[in-house]
């Protein structure tokens, strides 16, 4: 399901879970969940957490929602709201959230979602497996930043509002991550074999 | 001498829609296999990153978590229901200490009268609890005190540890 995000719909949507109506909040959560799962799975390595921590999302997204007065978009407040509990997460947790894991084996779940079967260990050896990989083990705002520009087509001024981080700060994050990963995916692999010709 | 390849932060702009010199770029590429080569690297990293494979949650997510927050709002007590039982937890808590320093009889004595000119059967009730007490040396403001500190207490932990089991607390 699309976001409805500040189009009128929006807004009467947050009016209604809002006023209390009982089905609103479904359609909140069917409408914003992938934005959230796309922050919570990027930031947190520990898959068994990450369900648990995108309805904490949700629960402190439908706590603070009266309070939201439409001066921002509201995919950003919600990304932001997903961007603060997962930091808090990863604080509380010990896990430094500018290192950079380049040499950790087996330290995170690549798997991006629930365990894995036999398919998706046959999976691993395609591009999206090896990217993911890769992708885990940057820093994490750097997966932030990545994830919020290429999966959720955010602008540089609407990731430096999620992350509260001049604009400047986002486009230098955002070089350094696809250089490094490009750099990475390189020097494990020959270029054919993580991009073949036919992409 | 050899010409200049188009650095990483151009490319990058380039794709992006941000390069200040587009055109010099796509020149450049047409006739230099090395950044044409890394252009195309990084053309195919950003459609690879663009895909979310892999991110779903499981299905019936948006419902379970609206019936968790309907639970949770169910359980939790109203605002005012908190702020009178902690107001009145403090306050009987104060009279305890207080009635240690000071003696209360003059309050007991006027509720008793008022009582009695009100409820006239019921203050007989009370009156003989008061001086069943007094026969005890039991002081009656005293224990009322302490009866009632208890019983906010009680009720301040339920709803703690039900705002607790909650995770938020829902004050409504």
């Amino acid at each position: 399901m699309s976001r409805v995000d500040e189009t009128g719909e929006g807004r009467e949507l947050v009016g209604r879970v809002v006023a209390g109506e009982a089905k609103a909040f479904e359609e909140f959560i069917a409408s914003y969940q992938r934005l959230v799962s796309h922050m919570v799975f990027r930031m947190i390595d520990n898959r068994h957490d990450r369900e648990d921590i995108c309805q904490e999302v949700f629960l402190s997204i439908y706590e603070h929602l009266p309070g939201f007065r439409f001066d921002a978009k509201l995919s950003t407040w919600v990304a932001k709201v997903a961007y603060n509990r997962c930091l808090t997460h990863v604080q509380k947790m010990k896990v430094p959230v500018w290192s950079d894991f380049a040499d950790e084996e087996g330290y995170f779940d690549t798997a991006p979602s629930s365990e894995k079967n036999p398919q998706e260990c046959a999976e691993e050896q395609d591009l999206s497996a090896r990217l993911h990989e890769e992708i885990a083990r940057l820093p994490i705002v750097y997966r932030t930043v990545l994830t919020l520009y290429h999966m959720d087509e955010m602008s540089y001024q609407e990731i430096g509002d999620v992350m509260q981080v001049p604009e400047g700060t986002v486009k230098s994050h955002l070089f350094r991550a696809r250089k490094l990963l490009r750099e990475r995916l390189l020097a494990k692999y020959r270029s054919e074999e993580i991009w073949p010709r036919s992409m | 001498m050899a010409p200049e390849h188009v650095t990483d932060e151009e490319i990058q702009g380039f794709l992006d829609g941000s390069a200040s010199r587009p055109e010099a770029i796509r020149t450049h590429s047409g006739s230099c296999p090395v950044c044409a080569k890394k252009i195309n690297e990084y053309r195919r990293l950003f459609a690879s990153l663009a895909d979310d494979r892999g991110f779903d949650l499981p299905p019936g997510f948006a419902a379970a978590t609206a019936a968790r927050i309907a639970r949770a709002k169910r359980a939790a007590p109203r605002a005012w229901v908190v702020n009178a039982v902690l107001v009145g937890a403090v306050i009987a808590g104060c009279m305890l200490v207080a009635s240690i320093f000071i003696d209360f009889s003059p309050v007991w004595d006027g509720l008793k009268q008022i009582l009695a000119e009100n409820f006239g059967a019921k203050s007989a009730a009370i009156s003989a609890a008061h001086a069943f007490l007094a026969a005890l040396g039991i002081k009656a403001g005293l224990l009322a005190s302490a009866v009632a500190t208890m019983f906010l207490i009680a009720v301040a932990d339920w709803i703690l540890a039900a705002l607790r089991r909650n995770t938020t607390p829902f004050i409504v």
